[in-house]
C-alpha cells in the first residue's frame, strides 16, 4: 500500500487504557504508516510498535462521555484498548486500520518493502546464500540415509505435486510408475516420502496425505510403495500406518472417496489412529483458552474455563502421538504418518517425534532446519493458517493456530527438560510472532512453490538471519549438548500448563518480576566480563574509573537507563542489555558493541576512547 | 502408659518396601517408641548403614491402611501396609502375614495419635550437633518487643498484664499495647473479645507510622453489647488521624451472622471513625477439606484425564483460597503503605484471631517489610505472628490431607501450610527478593506436622511454658541456622530489595506449588541440577565482584591495582604504553597525586626525552 492511500495517519491526544486497570491511562499520539501502527506517549518515553500484519481484529465499542473505545486485538495475543475523545477521529482511525491491516495480495506484504536490513549491512544477494536453513541433500546426508533410499527428481518443476518440494527421497527400488500411481491415489498427490531416517537401526518416518480409498478403492502402486518403504527397513517385519485423526473422522472421509488404508490390502502393516482434532476444533479451543486468559476474574473461573477449552488435552494428545511414532522408530518399526491432506497434524506429529528422537533438532540451527523441512518444505499453509491475507468467509475457515500449537508443545517439552534444548522461551515467542508478522519472507506463501514464485530469497529478509545476528538472546544458559532420546516425557495431566508467557505475554503485571532464564544469562555474561577484567588487572591494566562491579538488578529494570532515551520495555521478554562498564540496562539503540566485543553505553564508550 | 505398651508387634522380617522414599526392596520392619524403621536386606553378611535405613516418625503418619494383596481371602497372600504421611508421601510395605500387618497397623495408629506432651519425641531427642546459635534464645520476646517499641516509644508500651497468662491463654506474657491505655482497660476489653484476645500491636511500619493491630472478634452477640473500654483502646490509635480501618477476614454475611452465636462486627455507631473492610479468607474447615481434595487430585493425576485433573484442581478451591488470602493481606498492606496520605491504623480480626487473622498480618508484613524476607526475619515473623500469636499448632497439625471425614475433628486445618503456599507464590513472582529457597518452606511445613524439634509443640506459649519445652527440647532454629545447614536453604539469587513488593493475584499468577504437592510423584533431579548450576554461577559472580571491588578501591586510593604479589613478579616492569594510560586515567579521576603517579610521570618524561 502506498503512503497516500492510508488515509488518517496521525491522531493526537489518544488515551491508552490499561487493561488490568492497575495503572492510569497514558495519553499519546497514534501514527499509522504503511507497515506499522505506532503509539507514542506524550509525557513518558513509552512507544508501542505493531506490525500492521499482526492486527487481527478491530472493534469499536459504545461511546461514553470520555470518548469512543477502539479495541485492537493482535495475532500475537496483544490487546490494545484506545480511548479517543472525538467520535469522528475514532471512526477515521478505525477505517484506516481496517485498510492498512488488510492484504489482498501476498506480494504486498511488508517483507517485500523492507529495503534496509534491520540487523546488519549485507546485500540481499549475499544474504540469500544463507536464506534457507535447509539444504535437502545436506540434511539427508546428515541423517546418514542408507542406500535403501534414493533421491528422485520426479517432482521437478512441481510436475506432480505442487505442495511438495522438488526434491524427494523415496525407497531405492521404487519405480517412477509406482510413484505416479501412488500420487493418483493420494489426496492432492501427496505420496508417501521420506522425512526422517534413524541411522541407528534404519527405521524411517515417512509422511503423506490420506488415500483416496473410499469404501473399496485400492491402488496396487500405492500398496507397492508402502511395501518398499517397509522393505527399506531391512530388520523390520511390519510398518505402522499412522492416521492422526480420530477414527470417526477418518470414516466420514470415506464417504467423500477418501479415508484410510484398508490393512487387508497392505499386508503385514498395522494401522493406528490418534484422537487429534481438526483445525476447526483447534481454532475454537484456542479462542476459548484466550477468553479464559483475558476475561477470568477468579482462579476458579479461570481453571474451569481452561478445562472447558480442552487446549491442554490437545497438547497432550499431540505429544502422545509424537511419542508413539518415536517409540516405534526406536523399536525399529518405520512409520508412515498422515492426516487428511498431510500438512497440519502430520507436520505437528512428525516434527514432535523428531524433536524427541534427534538432539540435533533441539539446537537452534537444527530447529530451524526442522521448521524448514517439515513445516515449510512439506507445504504447511502459512498464508492460510496464519491468515496473512485478508479474510473473506472462505479464507476465515482456513485460519487455525496449528503452528502456535506446535510451538506450545515445544514449550511444554522444554519445561520438562530444562537442559535438553539449546534455545529458550524467547526464541519460541519470536518465531511464533513472526509466523504472523509478515516482516520476513520466511513464513510467507503456502508452500515451497509459492516461495519460489514470490522469489522470497532475493526479495525479502530471512527470519533466520535476524535470529543469527542476535543469537545469544535465544540461548538457553542451561543447555547441555547430549545425544539422548527424550524417552521419559511425563504425559500425566499435571505436566501440562497454560503458557501464560505466550497468551498473556503483554500483561506484564501478572508475570514473575524476574525471568530466571535471563537472570542466568546475565550472570553468565557478567561472569565473563568480571573474569576478563580481572585478567586485565593482573596484566597491569587499570580498571575504568566508572567501572561498576555490580550490575543493575532485573527487578524494575523496565526502561533504558539512558537519559536521552528512557524507552520502556513492552514485555518482560525483551532482552535487557547491560553496559559492561557501568552495569546499567540499556535498550538496543543505546548500546554499542566495541571492537573487543564489549557492550558499552554511549557515555562509557565516549569515556573509553 | 509406656510407649512400648502400644507396640503389639515390634519386628517383622521378610517384608517388601513397594513404594516410598527408597528403592523398592526387601528388608525387615521394626517398631520402636517413636519410629518405624525399615532395614533393607543387603545379602548375608552386610548390615545396612544408617543412611540406607528408613526411619519414619509415627507422628508423621496421617493415616494407616491395610489392604489384602489378593481379593480372594482364602489365599494367604499377606497384605499391604499403606502409610499415608502428613507430608503427602505414601509408603507401602508388603507384609507376608495378614495378622502381622494388622498388628503393625494398629500399633502405628495408636502411636501416631497419642495426645499429651509427655511422650512427644522432641523430649527424647538427643541433639547430635553442637548448638552454636540457640534458637530458643535467638528471638527473645523482650528484645523483639523492645526493638519494636523503640520505633515509636510515644505511642506504644510493653504491658505485662498477661503475666502467668491470666488474661489470655493464647497470648504471650508480654504484649505491646497503645501507650495511654492502662492494664485495667485491657482486662475489660478482653471480656469483650473472642478468645479474650484484646487488641495488641502486630506490626509497626516506621516509614508511614501506620500499624497493624490484631485481636479477636467483638462479642456483640444478639443483644448488641458494647464495651466503652474497647472503644477507647481502638480510638486511642486515632490520636493523630481521623480514620482507621478494621479489616475483618470474614466475608460480610458470615461476619454478620456470627452475631447470633455471640460474635459479630464492631458497630458503626460506637466505632464511627473506623472504616470496615471485609476479606474473603476461608474458614479453617474449608481449608482442611480443600487440601484433602487437592492432594487427592494430585495423587490421582497420573491416571486421570486432563479435564478431570483441572476440574478437580478447580473444585478443591485451594488456589482460590491462596489468591483470596494474598488479596486480603495485600489490602491491609496497601492501607499501611498509604504513600503520601496520613497514617492509617489497621485492626485485623476474624473470629478467634488465631488463624485467618495471622495469615493476613504475617503476609502483609512479608509484603511491606524487606527484613521479613531474610532467613532471620522470616523466622522472627513466624515466632512473632504464629507462635506468640497463639496459632494452635498441635490441634491444627494433628492430621493432614489424608485424614478426612470421621477421622478428624473440627480443629485440624492446614492453615500454616496455606501461609507457606502464599509465601511461595510471592517468592515465585519475586524470585530474587527472598533470602531463602522453597526447600526452607518445605522443611518448616514438615516440622510443623512431625518433628524431632520442639518449636511447633503445643498450642500456645502457655502450653510451651507449662511443659518446659524450651528447657527440654531443641529448637528447629538451632538446626536450620547452623552454619553447616543454613547454606542449603539459602537462595543464591537473593538481592536485598528494600521496598514493599506487590504480587499479582490475577488467576494466571496463582499456580500449583508443584514441589510441595507433586513432590513424591515427580523426578526433580534435572530441576535441581539446573538450580545448582545457577547458584554456582551466582557464587562465583559474588566472589569475583568482591575481588574486583577491592581492587577498584585500591586503585581509587592510588595504590597499584595489581591483584596480588604473585602477579607483581610476573610483570615486574610495567610497559610504557600502559603507564601513559595509567596517568591519564588518574588525571581524569582527579585523584590526589600518589607517589606512584608522580614516578610514572617522571618515567614518561624520560622516554620523551630519549
Amino acid at each position: 500500500m502506498k503512503f497516500q492511500e492510508i488515509g488518517t495517519t496521525k491522531v493526537k491526544r489518544v488515551q491508552l487504557v490499561d487493561r488490568l486497570g492497575s495503572e492510569a491511562n497514558l495519553i499519546g499520539t497514534i501514527h499509522i504508516t504503511t507497515s506499522h501502527f505506532i503509539f507514542k506517549a506524550e509525557d513518558t518515553p513509552k512507544e508501542i510498535w505493531i506490525s500492521n500484519a499482526l492486527i487481527g481484529s478491530i472493534e469499536r465499542s459504545s461511546i461514553s462521555a470520555a470518548g469512543s473505545r477502539l479495541i485492537i486485538k493482535c495475532k500475537n495475543f496483544q490487546t490494545i484498548t484506545l480511548l479517543i475523545p472525538k467520535e469522528k477521529e475514532c471512526l477515521d482511525l478505525y477505517e484506516t486500520l481496517l485498510r492498512v491491516s488488510k492484504l489482498y495480495n501476498i506480494n504486498e506484504a511488508f517483507a517485500f518493502f523492507r529495503k534496509e536490513n534491520p540487523d546488519k549491512q549485507v546485500s540481499v544477494k549475499e544474504a540469500s546464500n544463507n536464506w534457507f536453513r535447509l539444504n535437502w541433500d545436506e540434511e539427508f546426508k546428515r541423517q546418514e540415509v542408507g542406500d535403501t533410499w534414493k533421491k528422485t527428481d520426479f517432482n521437478a518443476a512441481y510436475a506432480y505435486c505442487d505442495t511438495y518440494p522438488e526434491e524427494l527421497w523415496i525407497p531405492a527400488n521404487a519405480s517412477t510408475q509406482v510413484l505416479i500411481g501412488s500420487c493418483r491415489f493420494r489426496s492432492r498427490a501427496r505420496l508417501p516420502v521420506l522425512t526422517y531416517y534413524y541411522k541407528a537401526n534404519g527405521a524411517a518416518i515417512c509422511r503423506c496425505s490420506q488415500p483416496l480409498a473410499g469404501f473399496s478403492a485400492r491402488c496396487v502402486e500405492d500398496e507397492n510403495l508402502m511395501e518398499l518403504i517397509m522393505g527399506a527397513n531391512q530388520s523390520a517385519s511390519t510398518l505402522y500406518l499412522i492416521d492422526t485423526r480420530p477414527k470417526v473422522n477418518a470414516m466420514v472421509n470415506k464417504v467423500q472417496g477418501k479415508g484410510f488404508e484398508d490393512v487387508r490390502n497392505y499386508q503385514n502393516m498395522q494401522s493406528h489412529f490418534f484422537d487429534i482434532e481438526n483445525i476447526h476444533v483447534m481454532r475454537s479451543s484456542l479462542n476459548k483458552l484466550l477468553d479464559a486468559c483475558q476475561k477470568s476474574t477468579s482462579v476458579t473461573e479461570y481453571l474451569k474455563a481452561v478445562e472447558s477449552s480442552g487446549w491442554l488435552r490437545h497438547l497432550k494428545i499431540l505429544i502422545e502421538c509424537g511419542k508413539f511414532i518415536s517409540d516405534s522408530i526406536l523399536r525399529c518399526i518405520s512409520c508412515v504418518v498422515h492426516c487428511s491432506d498431510g500438512w497440519d497434524r502430520t507436520s505437528q506429529t512428525v516434527a514432535i517425534a523428531q524433536l524427541l528422537l534427534d538432539p540435533y533438532y533441539r539446537t537452534i540451527y537444527g530447529f530451524q532446519v526442522l521448521l524448514d523441512k517439515d513445516w515449510l518444505g512439506f507445504g504447511f499453509k502459512f498464508d492460510d493458517r496464519c491468515s496473512h491475507l485478508s479474510a473473506n468467509e472462505e479464507l476465515l475457515k482456513e485460519a487455525s493456530p496449528i503452528f502456535t500449537q506446535f510451538i506450545d508443545v515445544v514449550y511444554q517439552l522444554m519445561r520438562q527438560k530444562p537442559t535438553a534444548f539449546e534455545f529458550n522461551e524467547r526464541f519460541l515467542l519470536e518465531i511464533n510472532e513472526h509466523a504472523y508478522s509478515c516482516m520476513y519472507g520466511t513464513f510467507l506463501g503456502n508452500c515451497d512453490k509459492d516461495r519460489k514464485d514470490l522469489r522470497v530469497a532475493t526479495r525479502t529478509h530471512s527470519l533466520w538471519a535476524h535470529i543469527d545476528s542476535n543469537l545469544e538472546h535465544y540461548k538457553n544458559p542451561f543447555y547441555k549438548s547430549t545425544s539422548y532420546y527424550l524417552n521419559d516425557i511425563d504425559l500425566g495431566p499435571s505436566a501440562f500448563v497454560v503458557w501464560t508467557n505466550l497468551y498473556n505475554q503483554f500483561d506484564t503485571g501478572i508475570q514473575p518480576r524476574e525471568y530466571i532464564n535471563d537472570v542466568a544469562v546475565n550472570t553468565k555474561e557478567h561472569l565473563n566480563v568480571l573474569e576478563t577484567k580481572l585478567k586485565q588487572v593482573n596484566e597491569g591494566k587499570l580498571l575504568p574509573t566508572n567501572f561498576s562491579v555490580k550490575w543493575q538488578s532485573l527487578l524494575n529494570a523496565e526502561e533504558c537507563y539512558s537519559r536521552n532515551c528512557g524507552l520502556e520495555y513492552t514485555t518482560r521478554f525483551e532482552k535487557r542489555l547491560y553496559c559492561y562498564n557501568c552495569g546499567k540496562v540499556f535498550c538496543k539503540r543505546c548500546i554499542k558493541v566495541n571492537e573487543h566485543g564489549s557492550r558499552l553505553c554511549a557515555q562509557c564508550l565516549k569515556a573509553s576512547s | 502408659m509406656e510407649l512400648s505398651e502400644a507396640i503389639e508387634k515390634c519386628r517383622v522380617d521378610n517384608v517388601f518396601l513397594c513404594e516410598g522414599p527408597r528403592q523398592p526392596q526387601k528388608g525387615s520392619l521394626a517398631l520402636i517408641g517413636h519410629h518405624l524403621i525399615f532395614q533393607p536386606d543387603l545379602g548375608n553378611s552386610k548390615k545396612a548403614s544408617h543412611e540406607q535405613e528408613l526411619w519414619l516418625l509415627h507422628r508423621a503418619v496421617d493415616r494407616v491402611q491395610v489392604e489384602p494383596v489378593s481379593k480372594d481371602l482364602s489365599i494367604r497372600a499377606g497384605a499391604y501396609l499403606r502409610l499415608k504421611c502428613k507430608n503427602f508421601m505414601t509408603c507401602t510395605i508388603e507384609i507376608g502375614d495378614m495378622e502381622d500387618c494388622l498388628a503393625v497397623a494398629r500399633s502405628i495408629e495408636k502411636l501416631s495419635n497419642l495426645s499429651g506432651f509427655q511422650h512427644d519425641y522432641p523430649f527424647y531427642y538427643r541433639c547430635p550437633f553442637n548448638v552454636l546459635d540457640n534458637g530458643w534464645t535467638a528471638f527473645g520476646i523482650d528484645e523483639e518487643f523492645a526493638r519494636l517499641v523503640i520505633l515509636c516509644p510515644d505511642k506504644w508500651r510493653i504491658s505485662s498484664v498477661n503475666k502467668n497468662f491470666e488474661v489470655c491463654q493464647s497470648y504471650p506474657e508480654l504484649v505491646i499495647v497503645p501507650k495511654g491505655i492502662g492494664d485495667d482497660y485491657l482486662k475489660i476489653s478482653a471480656t469483650f473479645r473472642d478468645g479474650t484476645k484484646f487488641p495488641i500491636l502486630s506490626y509497626y511500619h516506621a516509614e508511614t507510622r501506620s500499624c497493624i493491630v490484631r485481636c479477636g472478634q467483638p462479642l456483640i452477640g444478639p443483644t448488641n453489647r458494647r464495651c466503652r473500654e474497647d472503644e477507647t483502646i481502638l480510638n486511642s490509635l486515632l490520636s493523630n488521624v481521623s480514620k482507621g480501618v478494621i479489616f475483618d477476614t470474614r466475608p460480610k454475611n458470615l461476619a454478620t451472622s456470627s452475631k447470633g452465636k455471640g460474635g459479630g462486627i464492631e458497630s458503626p455507631l460506637y466505632y464511627s471513625q473506623w472504616k470496615y473492610v471485609h476479606g474473603n479468607l476461608p474458614r479453617i474447615k474449608e481449608v482442611h477439606d480443600s487440601l484433602a481434595k487437592l492432594v487427592e487430585a494430585c495423587n490421582e493425576s497420573i491416571n486421570s484425564s486432563t479435564e478431570k485433573w483441572i476440574s478437580k484442581l478447580a473444585a478443591s478451591n485451594w488456589l482460590q483460597y491462596v489468591a483470596d488470602t494474598i488479596t486480603g493481606a495485600a489490602t491491609v498492606a496497601q492501607c499501611i503503605h498509604c504513600e503520601g496520605s496520613e497514617e492509617v491504623p489497621v485492626v485485623v480480626h476474624g473470629a478467634e484471631g488465631t488463624d485467618s487473622t495471622l495469615l493476613v498480618t504475617s503476609i502483609a508484613q512479608l509484603l511491606l517489610n524487606a527484613d521479613a524476607r531474610t532467613v532471620r526475619g522470616f523466622e522472627c515473623l513466624i515466632e512473632h505472628e504464629w507462635l506468640w500469636g497463639g496459632h494452635p499448632f498441635t490441634l491444627r497439625c494433628a492430621h493432614s490431607a489424608f485424614a478426612t471425614g470421621s477421622l478428624t475433628g473440627p480443629y485440624e486445618s492446614p492453615v500454616f501450610l496455606l501461609f507457606l503456599d502464599c509465601v511461595w507464590q510471592i517468592m515465585r513472582q519475586y524470585p530474587c527478593s527472598f533470602e531463602f529457597t522453597e526447600e526452607f518452606l518445605i522443611i518448616l511445613f514438615e516440622h510443623a506436622y512431625a518433628s524431632e524439634f520442639g518449636s511447633f509443640l503445643g498450642n500456645n506459649e502457655k502450653e510451651r511454658k507449662d511443659h518446659r519445652v524450651k528447657e527440654h527440647t531443641v529448637s528447629l532454629w538451632s538446626y536450620v541456622n547452623h552454619p553447616e545447614i543454613l547454606p542449603s536453604y539459602a537462595n543464591a539469587l537473593y538481592e536485598p530489595y528494600d521496598s514493599a513488593i506487590w504480587p499479582s493475584v490475577a488467576p494466571q499468577s496463582i499456580v500449583l506449588w508443584e514441589r510441595m504437592y507433586l513432590r513424591w510423584q515427580r523426578n526433580w533431579k534435572e530441576t535441581d541440577e539446573v538450580r545448582q548450576t545457577l547458584f554456582e554461577w551466582k557464587h562465583r559472580e559474588k566472589e569475583l565482584q568482591s575481588k574486583l571491588s577491592h581492587l577498584l578501591q585500591r586503585q581509587k586510593s592510588g595504590i597499584s591495582p595489581k591483584a596480588s604479589p604473585s602477579s607483581m613478579t610476573n610483570n615486574d616492569v610495567p610497559l610504557p604504553g600502559k603507564n601513559a594510560q595509567n596517568t591519564s586515567i588518574a588525571n581524569n579521576d582527579a585523584s590526589p597525586p600518589s607517589m606512584e603517579n608522580v614516578l610514572n610521570k617522571l618515567k614518561l618524561n624520560d622516554q620523551h626525552a630519549q
